[in-house]
């Protein structure tokens, strides 16, 4: 059994938590993200024929009123960016999240997630914005927490690149 | 040219004279010289040449005194400085193994003096709590201070976590026996995200850590380490004793996974072993704790036992009064039991009682049986018992005392002595006595006749006089043979006397004259009447019945004759 701690950070409102919920185990209530900043759950899968137990560090997003404590990055083997595809400020708070953040975790493995592909139509987060991150060698999912599609592959990604890294 | 000459010899030595000539000057064969050589060219040759000289030359000048420790310290508390100075988490990390146990030995010897301090003020508690306390303490060798806090704490560490520092993940959890299973990788994390929470918001030092948190009864107790922390779920009020469990437990950890923690990368199976460490934290203390005697307990199970038994001892009692009692009413003559029952603590007799039968509580008394645990409720009934029937025959006839009745086969029978008028109600009554059918008087006497009459008895020991001739005091033949009837109609007036409840006497009365010598006239007839007394008394006749008199015959109306004793009846 391998345990791995992996964070995942974004803008205010771009559907961290929904994005996750129904694919996770949760014990703690949402009030955590409004107290203490941030809510852990857990996610378990095989990846390569290996039991792996992902400790979910659902970080409250960050604003102009709250900034993400970097002590709850500490540890992190891996991170997912969430953006919201509609939103393009949320495009420019996760790359300014991704430098604070590997920094952290000492260039952890990530995945810049665009929540809302079900709302492609109204993006505001352009192609040539992600085909520019994607020429950096980051690796994009687009996800949708109404529709759940692509999530449980963003984990198993994700999961994947965590233990080539180790 | 003398130098010249030298200096042209010198050229004409070849290179092996040379070498010889260096050998004989140094001591030194060719390839120990190149040794010598090779090692002054290379300091890192050197520096391992010397190396197992060095430790030995210094230890040799330590010894001759040319260095020592003095010379020594600055160099180190420069050297330590520095480490200290440049990463003094290193220097921490190296050390927290030895510093914890060295920590505690210094603070357990200060709270050790600090408890005896205590202790001593202590001993002054006069409450009725603290004076139980301090019997307690008397009784089973510890301190005061220690049973006093022994009844604060009553606790049960229920979870323990063993938490990686840097990732919050979980590496082992134990639980106490019978506590529900809980999500224990997240709470983990959640809890490490909240000490960090609570270190950032007030900008603890790195180093610190939140040690405890409490929720109502439930205290979370945390200890950290450079690697990993423990924390531990405590429901109730621990001691500061699980303090020191923890950090032995956290010191030990990192004693023996130092290497995995440094590298941890997420497998947490080589923390499984951790579970010999956390397991002993899993503590649990309650009042009572069955290691103690409580000695009160004793105490008052022995006052129990002892009241328990006496109560036994008491029913016992009780129950033997009681089957003593049941044994005689069956058996006692007149009585008819029924049933028993308790009541009231008490022993409810029920039953049958004849009117002649002996009194209830007079039975007890005389059985020494205690009276008040009994209570009767007696119906009256004839009882055919033997003597039952002999105590009805005798009050029903009012036998005389003379008279002995005994009931057998059916037959009363009489014995004793009686008269005619007595023998007659009992042959017409005897048949009225329950349960008597027939009469035996064969052994009864009936002397009615001899005792009827007062006058006859009377005049039949008045008849008699005793007439002696001058200064004789023996009675002759004819005398005699008088005397014996004398006695008979005296022993008849005694009997007379108890049948009828009367005091007559018989007065012996002995003549005499003033005539000659008065004197000894007087002494020879008290003498002879002082005969007859003894006489009468040595023939049967009782004491009481007899008195003697002396008279003159001068002092008489009617004429006696002198030296003569005759006799009177009165009554007296």
């Amino acid at each position: 059994m391998i345990k791995k701690k992996v964070a995942m950070v974004g803008a205010f409102a771009v559907g961290k938590t929904s994005l996750v919920q129904r694919f996770v185990r949760s014990i703690f209530s949402e009030k955590y993200h409004t107290t203490i900043g941030v809510k852990i759950d857990q996610k378990e899968l095989v990846v390569n024929n290996v039991d792996v137990t992902l400790l979910l560090w659902d970080i409250h997003g960050e604003d102009d009123f709250m900034k993400i404590k970097p002590t709850y990055l500490i540890g992190s083997s891996g991170y997912f960016l969430v953006a919201d595809g509609t939103r393009s400020d949320t495009y420019e708070t996760a790359i300014k999240l991704h430098e604070m953040t590997s920094s952290v975790t000492k260039n952890a493995p990530f995945i810049l997630l665009v929540n809302k592909a079900d709302l492609r139509d109204i993006w505001e987060i352009t192609e040539t914005q992600l085909e520019t991150l994607k020429n950096q060698g980051w690796k994009i999912i687009y996800t949708s927490a109404k529709t759940g599609d692509n999530v449980e592959e963003a984990f198993v990604e994700l999961t994947k690149k965590m233990l080539q890294n180790q | 040219m003398k130098e010249k000459d030298q200096s042209n010899n010198t050229e004409k030595l070849n290179a092996d004279q040379l070498q010889e000539l260096r050998e004989l000057i140094l001591g030194l064969d060719k390839p120990a010289l190149q040794r010598m050589q090779k090692l002054m060219a290379d300091p890192h040759e050197f520096a391992i040449e010397i190396s197992d000289l060095l430790p030995f030359s210094i230890r040799k000048l330590m010894e001759k005194g040319s260095i020592n420790i003095a010379d020594l310290l600055p160099f180190f508390e420069d050297m330590i400085q520095e480490s200290i100075g440049k990463n003094p988490q290193r220097l921490a990390n190296l050390l927290f193994p030895i510093m914890g146990p060295a920590i505690r030995k210094a603070v357990s010897e200060d709270l050790k003096r600090l408890i005896e301090s205590l202790n001593h003020g202590l001993e002054s508690g006069l409450s009725p709590k603290h004076l139980k306390w301090r019997l307690q303490a008397l009784f089973s060798n510890k301190s005061y201070l220690e049973i006093m806090l022994s009844h604060a704490y009553l606790y049960q560490v229920k979870h323990v976590f063993l938490i990686h520092r840097d990732t919050a993940l979980l590496l082992h959890h134990e639980k106490a026996d019978h506590v529900a299973n809980i999500e224990a990788d997240m709470i983990a994390s959640m809890l490490s995200a909240i000490t960090d929470f609570v270190k950032d918001s007030f900008h603890s030092n790195e180093q610190d850590g939140v040690d405890s948190i409490k929720i109502g009864e439930t205290n979370l107790w945390l200890e950290q380490g450079p690697y990993a922390i423990i924390a531990a779920v405590v429901e109730g009020n621990p001691p500061p004793d699980l303090r020191i469990e923890l950090k032995e437990a956290l010191e030990a950890v990192h004693y023996n996974h130092r290497p995995e923690l440094l590298n941890f990368d997420g497998e947490t199976e080589i923390f499984e072993h951790t579970s010999k460490f956390l397991k002993p934290c899993l503590i649990k203390e309650k009042k009572g704790n069955g290691k103690k005697t409580p000695v009160f307990v004793l105490i008052l199970l022995v006052i129990i036992l002892a009241g328990l038994g006496y109560w036994i001892y008491q029913r016992i009692q009780t129950q033997n009064a009681y089957a003593a009692a049941k044994e005689l009413f069956f058996s006692e003559s007149g009585y008819y039991l029924t049933k028993t029952e308790r009541q009231n603590g008490k022993l409810r007799i029920f039953g049958l009682k004849d009117d002649f039968a002996t009194e209830p509580y007079e039975l007890l008394s005389s059985n020494q049986l205690a009276i008040d645990q009994f209570d009767f409720v007696l119906r009256p009934f004839i009882s055919l018992d033997s003597l039952i029937i002999v105590r009805r025959a005798e009050a029903l006839l009012s036998t005389p005392e003379s008279v002995r009745l005994a009931f057998e086969k059916a037959t009363l029978k009489v014995s004793g002595n009686c008269n005619t008028e007595w023998k007659d109600r009992l042959e017409k009554q005897y048949n009225r006595v329950w349960g008597v059918l027939g009469l035996d008087t064969s052994e009864l006497t009936v002397s009615d006749e001899t005792v009827r009459d007062l006058s006859w008895i009377v005049d039949d020991i008045m008849q008699h006089k005793f007439v002696f001739d001058f200064n004789e005091l023996e009675m002759n033949e004819e005398q005699t043979d008088r005397f014996n009837k004398l006695t008979q109609s005296a022993n008849l007036l005694d009997e007379f006397n108890r049948l009828n409840k009367k005091q007559y006497i018989i007065l012996v009365q002995s003549f005499t004259s003033k005539a000659g010598n008065f004197a000894a006239n007087q002494r020879v007839a008290n003498i002879r009447a002082q005969t007859f007394l003894s006489l009468l008394k040595e023939a049967g006749v009782p004491d009481h019945l007899l008195e003697t008199r002396v008279i003159n015959t001068e002092e008489l109306l009617k004429p006696e004759e002198v030296r003569s004793v005759s006799f009177v009846v009165e009554e007296k």
